[in-house]
């Protein structure tokens, strides 16, 4: 079983992960003699009230990603009936503790821009697609998350 | 915008199939269609046959619910 642990700060339970391309993309890049985007380190907040994982907009661009999908997206700012669209893109999430590259998941992942830009901030938001292939613990009072993978 | 014509082939296509491969997900290349049992398998198939072109894989579902995000979301210009 691979574990993670992080802090609870006053953001929230922030995670900080290397973003790349999808396995699958990574090879048909290989094959047609491409250089492979680099892995981008993210910092992320664990938000459980979202359905999807999201990153901010340079991420996909720095990784030279082009959308596969759409999707229909309620919001604090949606009215009834009227949901936003956003992009859906194929991403590799690579979970970090310390310097080891702990656990790599596959991600259809979302776009958003609603973070702060402050140094150390989260820039993006880890949701229940990814929380749904692990345990989640949540210590408040020890002011620590865990997640576990089998 | 980007997958506008994979998204016009896809609404133009969804009534047929629904009545063969509801749940299962669309792999769209311009007005070309195929049916993969989910996601991951139709895209990596698109990468197979489309490379580095745009293409786009799409759940088939009747009437698509939106789903919940806490925050604002954009699109990629």
């Amino acid at each position: 079983m691979s574990i993670v642990t992080g802090p609870i700060t006053p953001d929230g339970a922030l995670i900080d992960v290397l973003v790349g391309v999808s396995g699958a993309r990574q090879k048909l890049l290989e094959r047609k003699g491409f250089m492979v985007p680099k892995k981008i380190p993210v910092r992320a907040v664990i938000d459980t009230g979202s359905y999807a994982t999201a990153f901010m907009p340079k991420v996909f661009k720095a990784l030279d990603l082009t959308p596969l999908g759409t999707v229909k997206v309620r919001t604090p700012s949606t009215t009834p009936g009227e949901p936003h669209i956003t992009d859906e893109f194929d991403v590799n999430v690579t979970l970090v503790s310390g310097l080891d590259e702990v656990v790599a998941l596959r991600v259809r992942a979302i776009v958003s821009d609603d973070f702060d830009n402050w140094t150390d901030a989260p820039q993006a938001l880890f949701g229940r697609d990814v929380l749904s292939k692990c345990a989640f613990a949540y210590y408040g009072l020890a002011g620590e998350w865990t997640l576990a993978f089998n | 915008m980007a997958l506008e014509a994979e998204l016009e082939t896809f609404q133009k296509r969804l009534p047929s199939l629904l009545g063969m491969a509801a749940g299962k997900f669309a792999l769209v290349h311009g007005e070309e269609v195929s049916v993969w049992p989910n996601a991951d398998a139709a895209i990596d198939e698109g990468y197979e046959r489309y490379g580095l072109d745009q293409f786009l894989v799409k759940e088939i579902i009747e009437h698509e619910v939106p789903r919940y995000f806490s925050r604002g979301v954009t699109r990629c210009q």
